[in-house]
């Protein structure tokens, strides 16, 4: 593992080198701003998965995920010199994402070939190999658990895009108001009511199934 | 409390947001009483639990592969505080001829003379323009000759 030493921002005092791993991220981004290129590798490590589940779960395709994510990343890389290092990273970075998975939501409501291209993979998904499972459960139990994480799956793909990335922030990200404000571009009220919304059609979706 | 003020604040409630302490109470009480909002905190309570327990995407091994020779590709291509984008290049390049093709035109063009002490007479501007006049004298064959023409031509040009 790199160290670092002379760019933390956190423990400026202490003289022993750290390790990447050690530092939180402002230190991280400026350990890569002045000239350690394996800092952002370090970015990388930390935020792909979280970032890959946020798109995934946004835009409801794992591969087009995967390739947004790539290109967050390659943005941060090309930007990072304009980011203001008073203000956080992670919401620096789920705003790019943000940003782009809105953009994908667009051009796909514009493209019906993506759209169906989507909705074959996902499909496609349905009919993968069974496979067993804890033997301990009762097959009541199994079935109800895949059922309803299927449900709930569904669930949030039924929520529309603007509620859908609201309440994936808060639930899954656990993110703030005010971060989620910040990365979507609304206020403080409008994340409010969306997550009111998203929270209700949820429920009123799956209620009916938890009984 | 009715129903709909409890779904009105219940994000802030769920989220621990809700500060005044009698909303706070009243929220508790109705959740207590009422068996439909009830069900409602339940199934978000129980179906963001199965969604938080859902098995996270991982990135395929190649992710992290692609994404290094795309920034190897960007780095060489399409650093900003290294070498000009594309667009940039061809934007200057249209600049560049631009000014070019002035500074030519500019050059080219033959000088005209200073307005300061040459006059030129303007055209006179007829008012009511009548037949253009036609001096029998210079046209060939005599006078006689021409009317003989002037008569025996339908042309409208000399018509009066």
């Amino acid at each position: 593992m790199s160290t670092v030493t002379g760019t933390q921002r956190t423990s400026p005092s202490r003289a022993a080198p750290r390790t990447l791993g050690e530092l939180d991220d402002s230190a991280v981004v400026a350990a890569h701003l002045g000239g350690h290129p394996e800092a952002f590798e370090e970015l990388v490590e930390r935020y792909q998965k979280r970032l890959l589940n946020f798109v995934y779960r946004t835009i409801g395709d794992r591969e087009r995920a995967e390739d947004l994510v790539q290109e967050v990343f390659i943005r941060v890389h090309r930007h990072l010199h304009r980011f203001d290092q008073s203000k956080k990273f992670s919401t620096w970075i789920y705003t790019i994402a943000s940003n782009l998975a809105k953009n994908e939501l667009r051009n796909r409501s514009r493209n019906p070939l993506v759209l169906f291209q989507a909705m074959k993979r996902s499909w496609e998904a349905d009919h993968r190999p069974l496979q067993f499972e804890d033997p301990h459960h009762r097959p009541d139990d199994l079935f109800r658990k895949r059922h309803l994480k299927d449900l709930v799956e569904w669930a949030v793909a039924q929520l529309p895009p603007h509620h859908r990335e609201v309440f994936v922030l808060r639930e899954l990200e656990g993110k703030s108001y005010e971060d989620i404000a910040e990365i979507t571009h609304c206020h403080l009220g409008t994340v409010k009511s969306r997550l009111n919304r998203a929270r209700n059609r949820f429920a009123q979706i799956i209620a009916p199934h938890l009984d | 409390m009715r129903c709909p003020d409890f779904l009105e604040r219940y994000s802030d409630f769920r989220d621990g947001r809700l500060t005044d302490r009698v909303w706070l109470q009243q929220m508790q009480q109705h959740l207590k009483a009422c068996p439909h909002c009830q069900r409602f905190h339940a199934a978000i309570r129980e179906g963001v639990e199965v969604l938080r327990g859902l098995e996270p995407a991982e990135p395929t091994p190649a992710f992290r592969q692609a994404l290094r020779a795309r920034l190897a590709d960007g780095a060489s291509s399409a650093d900003p505080r290294g070498a000009l984008a594309p667009g940039a290049i061809a934007v200057a390049t249209l600049l560049a001829v631009a000014a070019t093709l002035l500074i030519y035109e500019g050059l080219a063009r033959p000088r005209r003379p200073s307005l300061a002490g040459s006059r030129q007479s303007l055209p006179v501007v007829i008012v009511n323009p009548s037949a253009p006049f036609v001096s029998f004298a210079a046209a060939g064959g005599g006078q006689q000759g021409l009317l003989a023409r002037w008569a025996s031509s339908d042309s409208e040009a000399i018509a009066p």
